[in-house]
């Protein structure tokens, strides 16, 4: 039974599961779904339009009090940020949620001044680190700033968790990028390049109940594609000198071997060794780690994994990345006109023989 | 009343997470609900998207390489041959299936590469909108038999681009018809949409029931009419009548989106894009009113309007929340 068959409804749910004796009665799934009708959550639309307000709002507020001089000093921006986080946590806590218009205003209010609370804390308690560091342009200071804030406020507020996590994540990027010297730039990146991937297995591939962390796995994968992304610039088309093939080896093999590693995961309980499908993964694996690049070999790994944990936004992220991707690749090839068409040619005659492989071998089954 | 709650994936993780179904049972209802086939025939086209797109990108740039060595007469001869192969390629694979779709949609591209050699090979000074013109109407009957939505979005590319172009290239309007193009615009746009509205319950059109079809039309037309809208607000003394006639038909258009989509079609993401977009003109509206009554940009304008802010956009939740449970979701 397929979705379109299938309207997607809690009665079609019990039915279904009690058909398959998946469940020996709808009771318990019924009380939990009357239980928690009324705290049924807004609309991913509704979450979104809120979040565009809420910065609409701290955008105005910073206005306002950069107007009036509350930015001139650092420590009344620490003071002022640390007030306006705790506001934000304490009002979150009392907001009695409901449809009313006040209790919208109120969440809203909330998440502004969370907004505007770590913007204050951040700028003004990196000014403040600065003047005990060698270097007052150090950036690591906001990163330091931006860690005490995000995780200060982590398990009392969750609605800007992905956010913040996210701006930590790429803040320590840029650091590693701007204040490490030149000599151990390309270490220092595939170092950090390692361990988002390896949190990102951690959390989607070997924790069972990953949507626990669901903002901290998403900000990884997001953080992860923006490094690669940075990577793939600095290779394709800057041609950074410091970018060469210790990157490319080094990206390419440790995604190779977290793609061999998904693909285990998705034919466990399998006799894998026999399986053509699962050998015929592992050549396409192998094949890709040698001729191709990370961001091609990343994509196609976020494509399998949302397509495994049912992960839409993996999907979709997967997609859109997709064209830049392929387009650096082709353009970095060094490669003559001629040799670049016959690349292209006989790459696309591989992509529809995969695809006539794959529909031969019912892969899904 | 479980009929009205509806299932999504967090649904069924809080079910397992509760311990109120076992990990068997999710997957089945994860497979059930989200099921891998209708992605492994995502992926299956995906792949032979790219397979095609790679062919011809690596033909385009084999051209590319021997360009100044081939002659006029064959350059355009090749190209002809491309355009015939394509179209019997695209009848022998039939317009039922989606190779011959691919097929048509190339031979559709090919023929805007004939125009572009055309151009090159007689030098000649014709406006750029006639190039965009001719391809549509060339294109225009293999549009209307391709059933494939590619081969659509590029005939209302090139229109978009023709009128475009002929309005500021062939018009040259004056200051005060200018902004007459966004009402052509939104016409034109606003007819495709209707079009794939009233043609979506189509048994035989089932293409055009992708929901993303009808969000990607959407965000065109509403940015067409927000626009005017806009700039009306912000200069409205100097207003001229098409910049005012445009406005007034973006806010009909506004009307207009929502009585449909809140009460014909159900669909809650084209309502929030239309809520986005009414707070931004309220957003827009107080700032420049509350700055003419203070007096240019001020602490107090800015605080002022953070309030606004939250206030327009907590009463758009409100509202879309309740419109949200009181309308079943529909995807047609």
């Amino acid at each position: 039974m397929y979705k379109s068959d299938l309207i997607m409804n809690a009665e079609n749910l019990m039915k279904s599961l009690l058909d398959s004796k998946l469940i020996q009665s709808d009771k318990e799934i019924s009380g939990f779904l009357i239980e928690n009708q009324s705290k049924r959550d807004f609309s991913i639309y509704l979450k979104i339009l809120g979040g565009i307000g809420a910065y609409i709002s701290a955008i105005c507020f910073i206005g306002f009090f950069g107007a009036f001089g509350f930015f001139d000093d650092k420590f009344t921006r620490v003071f002022l940020g640390i007030l306006f986080v705790s506001v934000a946590i304490f009002e979150n806590f009392l907001i009695k949620k409901n449809y009313s218009i006040k209790s919208s205003f109120l969440v809203q209010l909330s998440f502004a001044f969370m907004i505007l609370g770590k913007i204050m804390f951040v700028t003004g308690f990196g000014e403040f680190l600065s003047g005990f560091t060698m270097n007052p342009d150090n950036g690591w200071n906001y990163s330091l700033s931006l860690f005490l804030v995000t995780f200060g406020s982590y398990f009392f507020y969750d609605r800007d968790r992905f956010l913040s996590l996210f701006a930590f994540f790429i803040s320590i990027l840029i650091n590693i990028d701007s204040a490490i010297s030149d000599n151990y730039n390309e270490i220092f990146i595939n170092g950090y390049f390692l361990f988002q991937f390896i949190c990102i297995c951690i959390l989607f591939m070997i924790i069972r109940d990953s949507r626990k962390y669901f903002s901290i796995a998403y900000s990884f994968v997001f953080s992860l594609s923006v490094t690669v992304l940075f990577i793939t610039i600095k290779t394709a088309f800057i041609n950074d000198g410091d970018f060469g093939w210790i990157t490319w080896s080094f990206t390419n093999l440790i995604l190779s071997l977290g793609m061999i590693l998904l693909i285990c995961r998705i034919f466990e309980r399998r006799n894998v060794i026999n399986n053509k499908a699962f050998l015929g993964a592992l050549t396409g694996v192998f094949l890709l780690g040698v001729i191709s690049s990370s961001g091609i070999i990343f994509v196609i790994f976020l494509m399998i994994l949302g397509y495994w944990r049912h992960e839409k936004i993996l999907l979709v992220l997967s997609v859109l990345l997709m064209p830049v991707f392929l387009i650096s690749y082709f353009y970095s090839l060094d490669l003559l006109l001629l040799q670049k068409s016959i690349v292209l040619v006989i790459s696309g005659i591989l992509l529809l023989a995969i695809r006539f492989f794959l529909n031969k071998i019912s892969w899904d089954a | 009343m479980f009929d009205k709650i509806s299932i999504d994936r967090k649904l069924i993780d809080e079910l397992y997470l509760n311990g109120i179904i076992s990990n068997e049972a999710r997957q089945y209802c994860l497979n059930t609900y989200y099921p891998r086939n209708e992605w492994l025939i995502w992926f299956s086209r995906l792949l032979m998207f790219l397979g095609v797109a790679f062919i011809l990108s690596g033909i385009i740039y084999f051209f590319a390489y021997n360009w100044d060595q081939i002659s006029s007469v064959y350059k355009l001869l090749i190209i002809e041959l491309m355009i015939i192969s394509s179209v019997a390629a695209a009848y022998i694979y039939s317009l039922k299936d989606i190779k011959g779709q691919i097929f048509l949609f190339s031979a559709s591209l090919f023929v805007g590469l004939f125009f572009v050699v055309v151009g090159q090979v007689y030098i000649s000074d014709s406006p750029v909108f006639l190039f965009f013109l001719y391809w549509s109407i060339l294109i225009i009957g293999w549009t209307l038999i391709s059933n494939f939505y590619p081969q659509w979005f590029l005939l209302i590319f090139l229109v978009n681009i023709f009128l475009i172009t002929w309005w500021n290239q062939w018009v040259s309007p004056s200051n005060d018809i200018e902004f007459m193009i966004y009402t052509f615009l939104m016409i034109f746009n606003g007819l495709i949409l209707s079009l794939r509205e009233y043609f979506a319950s189509d048994e035989k059109i089932k293409w055009l029931r992708f929901r993303w079809i009808r969000i990607l039309l959407t965000f065109l037309v509403l940015t067409i009419m927000l626009i005017p809208i806009l700039t009306l607000i912000i200069s409205v003394t100097e207003a001229t009548f098409s910049v005012i006639l445009s406005a007034v038909l973006g806010i009909l258009g506004h009307i207009i989106f929502y009585y449909v989509y809140r009460y014909k079609f159900k669909d809650l993401l084209v309502l929030a894009t239309l809520a986005f977009s009414v707070c931004i003109v309220i957003q827009v509206f107080g700032f420049e009113f509350f700055g003419n009554l203070i007096g240019g940009t001020d602490g107090i304008l800015f605080a002022i309007m953070g309030i606004v802010a939250l206030l327009t956009f907590s009463y758009a939740i409100i509202v879309l929340r309740k419109i949200d449970k009181s309308m079943e979701s529909s995807n047609v």
